[in-house]
């Protein structure tokens, strides 16, 4: 029997994608009692979900150009205040225009706001700016609006923990390369595991062009299928790829294109509320304030979905720029990094609207069996993070339907508890592995001593993550990129600098577990692992490095190479202009 | 281009040394030599809280350099913190146990460690930045020593600490006499077999030599503290030992916490410089701002944007050199933020921007350590700041002493 057959896992439904629509629509169907599977090609959010901008939209942005998008935002915006509370900021939100902004945008803005029923409260410019005192003097005028900061990665954590509690299977590393189809339809999907860190993982499997198969496997990467009667394609920008591997006729009732974005993060809280920039959307009008740092964004340019989005530093400066206008002393903030993601964006279906920013928005719900096709195929794609679960609403609902089961959906309801771990006794797969669930803590190998007290101990001084916490993560098959998603290791001040030797270290005496696809790494190897960690994070800061960030590259260049005895001339620290 | 006329006083010096880091308190050990009065402003300690505590890289075989080596070590050793006088460069493991090596090492960490030596490395469960297990896995297989580790607790008394603090303990002899007792108990078999054992270094602020005497007496072997990461013993040692004994001589005034924000430059010569509030007058002056990494010269975003965006041509790019104080002209290999630096001539003479293009040299300034950037070939090490700022402050000194004997005749 070769490896290709053999069943990993079987479930009602099995959703391909681990950003917001994908776990938001486990999440559903979990409530609604069914059984669900959900393959990850990276880890949780490692796409669009894991690099936006962390606004809990009130629609308002987009009252001027997109009534339907503000609309659902804005009833989103209240919903999810409610149900995913303990991860809703409620900064609140303002639009200011400038003296050199055209005020009959304003007027427009205003018409738009009220007819998707919001009256936005004028804002004493006075008040505003003794309130926000880092906003610029040139504001005329400014609005308040219901916007707040989101915590994306908890609130997805949280999602995929509670649903595992209810029996779900989250696989992360796990690619779908094709469908597998008989006379009915669809009927599952082939996936090869993934093996190495998060990054290596992505690195070996870009997006692939439509319509042609994946790139091979590496050596020893496992292959398996995973079925179900109903499959749902959630991979966001990636729909219209996914989509193709079961035929064109699928690929084209997808019609989502790429469009990057670039966002600045400031070590900061420069405004204390989200800040708009009242005109039409354009590039760096935006603040959104998360804790101790400021995110500024964004830009708009469409990708083509085979490159990992980065931030180059014509885009940094095309966004930090605009920013300066809203706030004038940006330049003496201390930049922490950049990064890009890119929106899944629909194009809009015969109206001709123009791609790019100003296309259409909403989302996008196909039954593949209807639209021509694949039967037992749903895509879900589009939309925004601020309005996931009513994505994941319509699409369970189509689910159900399909299954011919009639289950109402909950989410409007049931509060989402935050879960800092995952409950005792689910059951979790870090990644596929033919014939089992994947390993769970129990299985650790537990041949290393552990130390003897790690309680107080931190993984990260500038995120004051704690060490035992972290280390139990690790035991169930995280790695260091999710730590970061997770527990923001190595997003503070340093970015990772200081702290990636210590978790080398802590990792090794802890006996961080291999896996079927990984041996268990030795001492180098832990350092490469984390080294590679850090030079993740230092690539984020490559189109940031001025003030307080060219001082940190410059410091983590002499610590590698001093105290560490790293070669760093070839490594992330050398300058940009010798990439 | 000078600062706003607020100092409500001024201080006098023979020398004025911007920095107090390793270049800063060389220079101005240098310059106080000759019986000059020196005073050091600096905002801080530098990278000194960051530095391993070895000296890597190459003395050079000159007349220069065995001189500034000279004077280093005995510097050193009279403050209290004396080098191991072995020749050479010696073998060591970094604090994640790659090899490394050091050219001039404090005597409480030089150990030459041989592919094949025996080695035992002990870490405290107390210390949180300190994987002896990791590096006793990756020296030996990268540095080829026969390794084993052990790990001890040093009681409750340690709480969890950084280094700093567990160094704090060990100065307190009462405790360390236990420590004595525990460490033989638990490491004498293991250390009996092995050549040398390499603790953290962390064996005290102050009595870390008599320390690491006692525990080789006790253990019967060898026993040195490693290289390690940040908050690092050994640059505080060197910081809190070298200033107390510049101090002591009574010639030299240390000013911390003053950040220098103004100057006031005439017919190409310093005047003064000045923090806001007081100013530091002197005939000369050093500076050892440390580069960007010091905080020397600050790269503003539009240089940062300029940069990225004219790639291999970077003429006429303007990063804020020590702005607003002296407007000094850099140079620099792209993002390579290291390499940027000051530009000096061949004496360390820098250079200031003028008007219509035409650069003057600042005849009474000199530019030491990482301020004068870092050459892409020899890398950020510290052999090379101790040489210049060496021969930055006697040179500093030299235009000094020229000035006064031309006063007092
Ligand atoms: C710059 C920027 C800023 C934004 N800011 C905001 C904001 O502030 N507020 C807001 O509400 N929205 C914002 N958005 C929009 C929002 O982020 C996205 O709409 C949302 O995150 C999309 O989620 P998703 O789950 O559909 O896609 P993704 O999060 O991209 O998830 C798709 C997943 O599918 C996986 N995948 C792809 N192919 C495969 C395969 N073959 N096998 C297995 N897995 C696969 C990917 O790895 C990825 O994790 C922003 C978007 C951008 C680009
Ligand atoms: C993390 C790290 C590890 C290292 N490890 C090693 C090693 O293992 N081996 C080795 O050989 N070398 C090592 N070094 C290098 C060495 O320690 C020295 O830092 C280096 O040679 C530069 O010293 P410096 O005195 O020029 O600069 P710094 O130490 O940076 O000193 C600059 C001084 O200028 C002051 N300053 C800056 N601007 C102003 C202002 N406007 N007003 C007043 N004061 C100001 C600062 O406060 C500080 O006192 C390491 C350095 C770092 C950063």
């Amino acid at each position: 029997m070769s490896r290709r057959d053999v069943v990993i896992d079987h479930a009602d439904v099995v959703i391909i994608g681990g950003g917001a629509t994908g776990i938001g629509l486990l999440w559903d169907l979990s409530l609604r009692g069914l059984d669900v599977i959900l393959l990850e090609q990276a880890g949780l959010a490692a796409g669009t979900s894991g690099a936006f901008h962390g606004l809990l939209h009130s629609g308002m942005r987009y009252a001027g150009t997109d009534r339907r998008t503000a609309a659902e935002c804005l009833e989103e915006n209240a919903l999810l205040k409610k149900v995913a509370g303990p991860f809703v900021k409620d900064t609140g939100g303002v639009f200011c225009r400038l003296d050199d902004d055209d005020p009959g945008w304003e007027r427009r803005w205003l018409d738009g706001c009220r007819e998707v029923g919001l009256r936005p409260k004028p804002f004493a410019r006075n008040s505003l700016l003794s309130a926000e005192p880092s906003l610029s003097a040139r504001i005329v005028s400014a609005y308040a609006v219901p916007d707040a900061a989101i915590d994306g990665f908890g609130l997805l954590w949280s999602l995929v923990w509670s649903s595992a509690a209810a029996g779900a299977r989250v696989y992360f590393r796990a690619r779908v390369t094709g469908f597998l189809t008989d006379d009915a339809g669809v009927r599952g999907v082939t996936v090869v595991g993934l093996g190495g860190t998060e990054e290596e993982a992505l690195q070996s499997a870009p997006a692939f062009p439509a319509g042609t198969p994946g790139p091979a496997p590496e050596p020893g990467a496992a292959f398996g299928e995973v079925t179900a009667p109903v499959v749902v394609n959630a991979t966001g920008p990636w729909a219209r790829e996914t989509a193709a591997l079961a035929g064109s006729a699928a690929a084209s009732a997808v019609p989502v294109e790429q469009d990057k974005g670039v966002m600045l993060v400031f070590n900061a809280r420069l405004v204390s509320r989200v800040v708009n920039r009242l005109r039409p959307p354009a590039d760096g009008d935006i603040f959104v304030p998360h804790g101790p740092v400021t995110i500024l964004g964004t830009s708009s340019g469409l990708v083509r979905g085979d490159e990992r989005p980065a931030a180059t530093p014509e885009e940094v400066c095309l966004v930090f720029e605009q920013g300066q206008a809203l706030v004038p002393g940006l330049g003496l903030a201390a930049p922490l990094r950049a990064y890009a993601g890119v929106r899944p964006l629909l194009r809009a279906c015969g109206s001709g609207g123009e791609p790019g920013r100003r296309g259409g928005r909403g989302f996008l719900l196909v039954d593949h069996g209807e639209a021509g096709g694949a039967a037992g195929l749903v895509t879900v794609a589009g939309g925004k993070f601020t309005t996931f679960r009513a994505m994941a609403q319509a699409a369970g609902d189509l689910v159900c339907r399909l299954l011919g089961k009639n289950v109402p959906g909950r989410t409007a309801e049931v509060g989402i508890p935050r879960l800092r771990r995952h409950p005792a006794g689910t059951r979790y797969a870090g990644e596929p592995a033919a014939g089992g669930r994947g390993r769970t803590g129990s299985e650790r190998d537990s041949s290393r001593a552990r130390p003897a007290r790690l309680d107080g101990a931190l993984a990260c001084d500038c995120e004051l993550v704690d060490l035992a916490h972290a280390m139990s993560l690790l035991d169930e098959g995280l790695g260091l990129a999710d730590l970061r998603r997770l527990l923001r290791v190595g997003m503070g001040g340093c970015q990772g600098v200081f702290c990636s030797p210590r978790l080398a270290g802590v990792l090794w005496q802890a006996g961080w577990p291999g896996s079927r696809q990984r041996p268990r790494p030795d001492g180098p190897a832990i350092l490469a692992e984390t080294a590679s960690f850090e030079q993740a994070r230092m690539a984020g800061m490559k189109s940031t490095q001025w003030g307080a960030q060219a001082r940190l590259a410059a410091l983590a260049e002499a610590f590698d190479e001093l105290t560490l005895g790293e070669d760093s001339r070839a490594g992330p620290h050398a300058g940009v202009t010798k990439q | 281009m000078s600062g706003a006329t607020t100092e409500r006083s001024a201080l006098d010096y023979d020398v004025v040394v911007v920095g107090a880091g390793l270049a800063g308190l060389v220079a101005a050990a240098s310059a106080a030599e000759s019986g000059l009065r020196v005073g050091i402003v600096a905002r801080s300690s530098g990278s000194l809280g960051l530095w391993s505590g070895l000296v890597s890289g190459r003395i050079p075989p000159t007349e220069a350099g065995a001189r500034a080596v000279r004077f280093f070590m005995g510097y050193s050793a009279a403050a209290g913190l004396p080098m191991a006088e072995v020749p050479g460069t010696l073998r060591l493991v970094s604090a994640t146990g790659r090899p490394v090596t050091s050219a001039l090492t404090p005597r409480t960490a030089a150990a030459d460690l041989a592919p094949g030596s025996k080695v035992l490395v002990v870490g405290f469960s107390e210390l949180a930045d300190y994987p002896a297990a990791l590096i006793a896995e990756t020296a030996s297989r990268l540095a080829g020593l026969d390794c084993h580790y052990r790990s001890l607790s040093l009681g409750s008394a340690a709480g969890r600490g950084l280094a700093p603090r567990i160094a704090r303990l060990f100065d307190d002899e009462e405790w360390f006499d236990g420590f004595l007792t525990s460490a033989r108990r638990f490491l004498a078999a293991d250390a009996s077999s092995a050549s040398t054992v390499l603790l953290p270094p962390v064996t005290g602020l102050d009595h870390f030599g008599r320390n690491v005497a006692r525990l080789e007496d006790s253990l019967g072997t060898a026993v040195r503290e490693l290289p390690a990461l940040p908050p690092s013993v050994p640059g505080h040692r060197f910081s809190r030992l070298w200033r107390h004994r510049l101090e002591s001589t009574g010639r030299v005034s240390v000013h911390i916490g003053r950040t220098v924000t103004g100057s006031r430059v005439e017919n190409d010569r310093c005047r003064w410089v000045s923090d806001g509030l007081v100013r530091y007058e002197a005939t000369s002056f050093v500076l050892a701002t440390g580069g960007v990494a010091g905080g020397g010269i600050v790269v503003g975003p539009d240089a940062f944007f300029g940069l990225s965006r004219s790639v291999g041509d970077h003429a006429g790019l303007v990063t804020k050199p020590v702005e607003p104080v002296l407007g000094l002209e850099t140079r620099g290999e792209g993002a390579a933020w290291l390499t940027w630096g000051v530009r000096t001539d061949y004496d360390g003479h820098p250079y200031r921007a003028g008007e219509g293009g035409g650069a003057r040299r600042l005849e009474n300034v000199y530019v030491a350590g990482w301020e004068a950037g870092v050459s892409g070939a020899t890398g950020p090490q510290a052999a090379s700041t101790l040489l210049d700022a060496y021969r930055a402050g006697s040179l500093a000194a030299r235009d000094a002493c020229l000035a006064r004997e031309r006063w007092e005749t």
